[in-house]
């Protein structure tokens, strides 16, 4: 539904009895002339306040800090002044079509200012005629479907629940005061910058452009943006996860098998999953290091089977006469080993340790570069005027073989540590994956060193050679025991690896870069068009100097997130500081003009608080007066200026028709009722 | 860097298309010798290490000039507190030097060209003065504020602080003149 303003009122009771102001519009053009201080921004933020927009200005909703003491604190009443101000309230009627009204009414002082009541007139899906409906602003009053106001005003208007990414990673919905910095132009912030009183501490993503795709009803250009959005997200928790797979392949590889090449985790996405999606680590093994898990503990198997054989059938090799001896050879020999790996251990434990304390030397001695650049930027450098100590002539500097160096030769200097400090780094990360694999080694063999020392003290308690036989079967059985053991560990944990490769696969290939343009989409792009087109036109009305009279329609761009480039410049960075309220204006009615046209989720109306008090000069201010005579009529919504014009400039309007309301008086608000003048 | 490394290295060079070149403006030279981080490191040596004493009735903070000297090059090159604290453990002990016969430690400093240089400058400017061959002090009044602003930036913004750990530690370590064998 769309709406229009039909009457804002201010009321309330003070210390010397009630006062209020009243101002009704009209469906198309409404020009509200006044002085200063009659009280236009207290009309404009009445509708703010009753449409629950504090929140663009305050952290808390139902602050009414927006408000001036007017209606909070102290009010001048005609000849008194400083009256106490007991309680105060404002209402805002919009009108939704002939016969149907709602009337939004809010506290200001004296009531819940959370809460705002709705009457309802002619719509009978919401309410029986006359009936009054509590709705809740703040937090979770989208959620609520029933009391909440965010649900009720963007259900009654007809916005469609369009989403954005939070950077939180949680899906976020449009909000009213999303919306509203795109129909509510507010005279200070309002006409600094496009959208400058967009909210971003509620940490959507993108969300100055989600908002004009709202407004325009490009439905598909905004469900695109939110999956790339999405997919953007996933593809960063995606590329940390296979990171912690690589890492765990590393360890895995390094640790069982002694691999000395690690896997990188860098790359895209798409790379990534060109790389590991089908990455088998079975197959790796037995391309690499002819290893496949069920191979080996079937040979393991049949080498215990066979040994179990002997053992029960006494088939024992007996002409191994010394078998002590071997045992002992062997252990010597993995004692001596062992020594090496423990020798090799300690040397690269050294050398880290020194590579280390070289690092925090670099990493000083960057500091006080820094420091010393510090010196340089604030231009600390030799005196120049110096004197012998003794005969007090004056002495060149250079005379002391100084050196004197500039901030970019000690920049030069920081960036030459800094490589420095790279490669120690690594250097030390790689000294850790060699430790880690010493230490394996070292693990292996002191397991096996123990296996050996508990055979040889059963064959010092056996007597005969044939119980030495025995005792070496039962060895050796009891060692290809222990290494099936081994290979099912590694082969668990590679099964782990490659169920955790799959999971990911089917995640990251979930991921879909939709570069396919449906018909809605392309169709959208015929809006988009139009509304560069409608923007071109008005900025030419308005006399914007980055316009020139020989640009034509497609001078005139928009980019991706809906921000106006005059060829490859930015618009905005074009033309005088005065320029930029008229784009804001040009823009903020090319929407409307657009959404109306094209079916898109405009509320109805725009307000414009102050257009002419950002410092335009006389020729502008006529091409807006022009504007508001040639095209004012012409406006698909209703469309509302405060303002204040001179004497000439509103003859120059009633000449044409041009409806203003002019306010005399000095303020809106009176101890009677005020009346529409 | 690795054999590999210095195989590719060598292969690129002895490539016949080859020409090396040295781009000096490209080399990173040390910021140690620039006068104006020695002056603060000087400045610093004083406002750490130096006694409250006066020269001609002003108020100065002295030092010996060797120890002046041990304290700049170590506050500048931190790395060789380790050394400094080796020679000193060894006091009374088998090894036990006087500070210019301690292999480990570098010879540089008892000449160093730099810091005489810096020294000359900084007493030109008026922030030091000499007096008799040993004695370097820092006049609190110096005329230019030439080593004063110094430390004073150095304390607003926190600068400095491995050289000014550094020189804390020297003072902590306690060396005598006839340990620098300068007696």
């Amino acid at each position: 539904m769309k709406l229009t303003i039909e009457n804002v009122v201010i009321s309330g009771e003070s210390a010397i009895g009630p006062f209020s102001g009243s101002l009704s519009f009209t469906p198309g053009l409404n020009v509200i002339c006044a002085n200063n201080a009659f009280g236009k921004s207290l009309i404009y933020t009445a509708i703010e306040w009753c449409l629950g927009l504090e929140i663009l200005y305050v952290t808390s909703p139902g602050n009414d800090e927006i408000f001036s003491d007017a209606v909070r604190t102290l009010i001048n009443l005609e000849d008194t002044k400083d009256v106490v101000v007991l309680s105060s309230k404002a209402r805002l009627t919009l009108s939704g079509g002939p016969n149907v009204k709602i009337t939004l009414s809010r506290s200001i002082k004296g009531g819940d200012t959370r809460i705002i009541e709705a009457e309802f007139k002619g719509v009978t899906s919401k309410a029986p005629e006359g009936t009054k409906i509590l709705y809740q602003t703040g937090q979770g009053s989208l959620a609520d479907k029933n009391g909440g106001f965010q649900a009720f005003i963007l259900e009654l208007l007809g916005v469609p629940s369009f989403e954005v990414m939070t950077f939180k990673g949680k899906p976020s919905r449009i909000y009213l005061e999303n919306l509203a910095p795109l129909f509510m132009i507010d005279q200070l912030s309002g006409w600094s910058s496009l959208q400058s009183l967009q909210i971003k501490r509620y940490g959507q993503i993108e969300i100055e452009a989600a908002s004009v795709e709202t407004i325009l009803g490009l439905n598909a250009h905004s469900k695109k943006r939110f999956q790339k959005q999405r997919a953007n997200l996933s593809e960063r928790s995606l590329k940390n996860q296979i990171s912690d797979i690589v890492a765990k392949i590393n360890k895995l590889l390094v640790l069982g098998f002694g691999w000395d090449q690690e896997f990188s985790s860098r790359g895209s996405l798409e790379d990534l999953v060109a790389k590991y999606g089908d990455f088998d680590i079975a197959e790796c093994l037995e391309k690499n290091v002819h290893w496949n898990f069920d191979r080996e503990i079937a040979r393991l198997s049949d080498a215990k089977k066979s040994l179990k054989e002997k053992l029960a059938t006494g088939d024992i090799d007996s002409d191994k006469k010394n078998h002590t001896a071997q045992i002992t050879q062997r252990s010597l020999n993995i004692k001596s080993s062992l020594f090496s790996y423990k020798n090799q251990l300690n040397t690269l434990r050294l050398q880290q340790a020194e590579e280390k304390r070289l690092l925090k030397t670099v990493e000083d001695k960057i500091q006080s570069a820094k420091d010393l650049v510090r010196f340089k930027e604030k231009n600390i450098g030799l005196l120049r005027d110096v004197h012998c100590p003794t005969c007090e002539q004056g002495i060149e500097p250079r005379t002391f073989n100084l050196t004197e160096q500039s901030k970019e030769n000690i920049e030069t200097y920081i960036a030459a540590g800094d490589k420095e400090k790279s490669v120690l780094k690594q250097s030390i990360e790689e000294l850790d994956v060699e430790a880690a694999r010493i230490l394996s080694y070292i693990d292996m063999i002191e397991k096996e060193a123990r296996d050996i020392d508990s055979s040889l003290e059963l064959l010092n308690a056996t007597v005969g050679r044939q119980r030495e036989a025995l005792v070496r079967l039962s060895t050796e059985i009891q060692e290809v025991e222990s290494k099936i053991a081994q290979v099912h560990r590694i082969k668990d944990t590679a099964k782990e690896i490659q169920d955790s490769i799959a999971a990911w696969k089917a995640d990251a290939t979930a991921i879909v870069h939709d570069s396919i343009e449906t018909a809605e989409y392309k169709e959208e792009k015929k809006t988009i068009k139009a509304f560069a087109e409608c923007l071109i036109g008005l900025l030419r009305a308005f006399k914007h100097e980055g316009v020139s009279s020989n640009d034509d329609e497609q001078s005139i761009t928009i980019d991706e997130d809906y921000v106006p480039y005059r060829k490859s410049r930015l618009l905005s960075s074009i033309g005088s500081a005065s320029d930029h309220p008229r784009l804001i204006l040009a823009y903020t009615l090319a929407l409307m003009m657009t959404s109306f046209n094209r079916n898109g989720n405009h509320p109805g109306f725009v307000v414009f608080d102050e257009p002419l008090q950002q410092n335009p000069d006389a020729a502008h201010r006529k091409f807006f007066v022009n504007f508001l005579i040639n095209q004012g009529k012409t406006l698909p919504g209703q469309t509302i200026f405060f303002t204040n014009l001179n004497p000439e400039e509103l003859k120059q309007l009633r000449a044409n028709n041009t409806d203003v309301q002019v306010f005399d008086r000095s303020s809106f608000l009176t101890s009677t009722l005020a009346l529409r003048e | 860097m690795r054999d590999d490394h210095f195989n590719e290295l060598l292969e690129l060079l002895s490539h016949p298309n080859i020409r090396p070149s040295i781009e000096p403006k490209r080399i990173a030279k040390s910021f140690y010798y620039d006068a104006i981080y020695q002056s603060a490191i000087i400045a610093l040596c004083f406002s750490v290490l130096g006694k409250s004493s006066d020269l001609g009735g002003k108020p100065t903070l002295c030092m010996n000039s060797a120890y002046l000297n041990l304290c700049q090059f170590t506050a500048i090159r931190s790395d060789l507190l380790i050394d400094l604290k080796r020679w000193k453990d060894l006091k009374g002990k088998r090894y036990d030097q006087p500070l210019d016969r301690f292999l480990v430690l570098p010879r540089g400093f008892f000449t160093d060209p730099n810091f005489r240089d810096v020294i000359r400058y900084l007493v030109a400017t008026h922030a030091l003065a000499l007096a008799g061959a040993k004695d370097i002090h820092f006049l609190k009044s110096e005329p230019n504020n030439t080593l004063t602003n110094l430390l004073e930036k150095i304390e607003v913004d926190g600068l400095f602080e491995v050289e000014r750990k550094t020189l804390q530690s020297i003072k902590d370590l306690r060396i005598s003149q006839k340990e620098l064998g300068v007696e």
